[in-house]
């Protein structure tokens, strides 16, 4: 048996046997090479309480070459791409060690979600807005968590009472103000929130921002 | 899900030093396991040899990691192949674990059996040699998963009592008919017929390799190497006193003397210039940690070539791609008709899901 398949099988071995770390791989189809990984969110984060799920490939130089990894479920950060699930990080690249494993790998991602790196973003406009307002990204990043994760969010079940209207524009990570104040110039609401969102139209940076590019924007 | 993952690792007899009980019960013996390991391929060592850093892997598998990066895979610090080292005590202490490990595995099993689950049948298979940890429960019959999931690539060392393989071509061939499809020069009275065009004619050149490698050494009479293939004539299996191969830059080298550099060694020069290069790079590696073994340890030249076959055999599964699309469609229609399916039915599950895990939220696009 070849040993990219020997090494493959004691590193999933070796994550069912680790009761300690909550990893866990599980198979995909009936391929070793191609895994599902999954991890909590690391606590003290707004990730806590979600579990989140990483597509996994080993690729045929495995374990000279880095594992393909990709978030399955969806995760507000700055350096994963909040559409696809690409992850931005050194050792997934060109600082992979062939002796980091499957599980060290998930190890490094929990820790990725613990420590964002903005100024090397995979998602520009999650980084902006990281850099804008922290306080504002972390409610952002919990309310993902909680519709993608399983997360429990803010402050129990209270952030979404509002219902649907509060959905979406949480999910972009605006003020419900701001929207309401475009929408009320008669512009489509997702429009709306589509273009404050791609403008960063938050925090400090609201003051950077004149009403007019904004409604400039809209029209376009 | 989770049952194909367990059938997967326990099918198989995939050895690690979780066969050995936690150090709450056999202090140790876990971590000695752990640390008789080579950190990239997780077997116990082959041609043990450090660094400069003082860190230990298998020969091989510190020489395929430097080639895609120069450095220790674990502390980083800069390293290339001229600063491996032998490691010659490591060697011994792995070769004595690794004959002793299944006896203290046999010695522990009563006690584990005792301590854990009384009831699991502990007279009988005290002395089993295979180390069946109630807590793992590793099942050892061959189960079939493992060979589908592996791909066609798993190479049978011995398939069944009426079938060998062939030392020449490798192929699986009916006991009986074994001197005739020897005697046929490897072409007929295979097992199944397999071989296609391009890989026939590889076998052919491989093949040719095995049969005359004695030859192929003696009739050497240029090149550089000459004299060290003397040595190996004259000590095929000892390879005492050989030097390791230089590293070549295959760049600067005609087409001509890349396939000379093939010959000199008795390697079969079909291919292409891509392919010569992979094989004559793979052959150095292999030649060379052989030599990190311990003498008495070491691989007769005509085992590194059929590594090396091997290894050009996999490469070559690896890379076999769809040709014919529509056959390719047809065949797997069920799987793709069920993975539609499976997409489907997801769609709509994931909207109905949020909204059922957080209660009160609808999604709601047209307010």
């Amino acid at each position: 048996m070849d040993a990219r398949l020997r090494r493959v099988n004691k590193e999933i071995a070796d994550c069912k046997n680790d009761k300690t770390s909550h990893i866990s791989i599980d198979l995909v189809d009936n391929s070793p090479f191609h895994l599902r990984g999954s991890f909590d969110g690391p606590e003290g984060t707004p990730y806590e309480g979600g579990r989140f799920e990483v597509d996994i490939v080993i690729p045929d130089s495995y374990p000279f070459q880095p594992v393909k990894m990709r978030f399955i479920t969806r995760v507000y950060h700055p350096n994963v791409s909040s559409a696809s699930g690409a992850i931005c990080l050194d050792i997934l690249k060109d600082a992979w060690s062939p002796v980091l494993t499957l599980k060290s790998t998930l190890i490094s991602l929990q820790s990725l979600l613990c420590s964002p790196e903005p100024r090397d973003p995979q998602d520009a406009e999650v980084a902006k807005h990281y850099m804008t307002s922290k306080e504002s990204f972390e409610d952002t990043a919990r309310y993902w968590t909680q519709i993608y994760a399983g997360g429990p969010g803010k402050d129990g079940k209270s952030a979404v009472q509002k219902g649907g209207v509060k959905d979406e524009i949480a999910m972009a990570g605006l003020n419900k103000a701001h929207v309401d104040q475009f929408e009320a110039l008669g512009f489509d609401r997702s429009k709306v929130i589509d273009v404050l969102r791609r403008m960063n139209y938050r925090g400090a940076n609201i003051a950077n921002i004149n009403d007019d590019r904004v409604v400039e924007e809209l029209l376009k | 899900m989770q049952p194909n993952v367990v059938s997967l690792s326990e099918s198989d007899s995939v050895q690690d030093p979780t066969d050995f009980p936690p150090s709450s019960i056999a202090p140790g013996l876990r971590d000695l396991d752990d640390s008789l390991r080579c950190p990239i391929c997780r077997e116990l060592y082959t041609a043990p040899v450090t660094l400069s850093c003082g860190h230990c892997y298998c020969s091989l598998c510190i020489r395929n990691s430097l080639s895609s990066k120069a450095e220790c895979p674990i502390c980083r610090q800069n390293a290339s192949e001229v600063h491996i080292r032998k490691n010659p005590a490591m060697e011994s202490v792995v070769k004595s674990w690794a004959s002793g490990r299944d006896f203290i595995l046999g010695l522990l099993k009563p006690q584990e059996d005792h301590r854990t689950s009384p009831s699991v049948d502990s007279q009988g298979k005290a002395s089993n040699t295979q180390p069946d940890s109630p807590s793992k429960k590793r099942k050892r019959t061959t189960d079939d998963t493992l060979t589908s999931a592996a791909g066609e690539r798993k190479l049978t060392p011995g398939i069944s009592k009426a079938q060998v393989q062939c030392p020449m071509c490798n192929q699986t061939v009916p006991e009986r008919t074994i001197n005739q499809h020897l005697d046929s020069g490897c072409q007929s009275y295979l097992s199944e017929a397999s071989s296609s065009g391009t890989r026939g004619q590889q076998k052919e050149q491989w093949s040719k390799v095995f049969g005359n490698s004695g030859i192929t050494h003696r009739n050497k009479d240029k090149g550089k190497a000459k004299e060290k293939e003397k040595e190996k004539d004259g000590d095929p299996d000892g390879l005492s006193d050989v030097d390791p191969l230089p590293k070549v830059s295959y760049n600067v080298l005609k087409d001509k003397l890349i396939q000379e550099y093939l010959t000199e060694h008795g390697l079969p020069t079909n291919g292409g210039r891509d392919a010569c290069i992979a094989r004559h790079q793979k052959w150095v590696m292999l030649f060379n940690a052989n030599l990190d073994r311990s003498p008495a340890n070491r691989q007769s030249l005509d085992q590194l070539k059929r590594e090396l076959k091997k290894w050009e055999e996999a490469q070559q599964t690896r890379k076999h791609s769809v040709t014919d699309v529509v056959a390719y469609q047809k065949e797997h229609k069920s799987e793709f008709e069920r993975l539609k399916e499976e997409a489907r039915r997801r769609i709509p599950d994931k909207t109905s899901n949020s909204a059922a895990a957080s209660g009160i939220i609808v999604i709601d696009d047209d307010e």
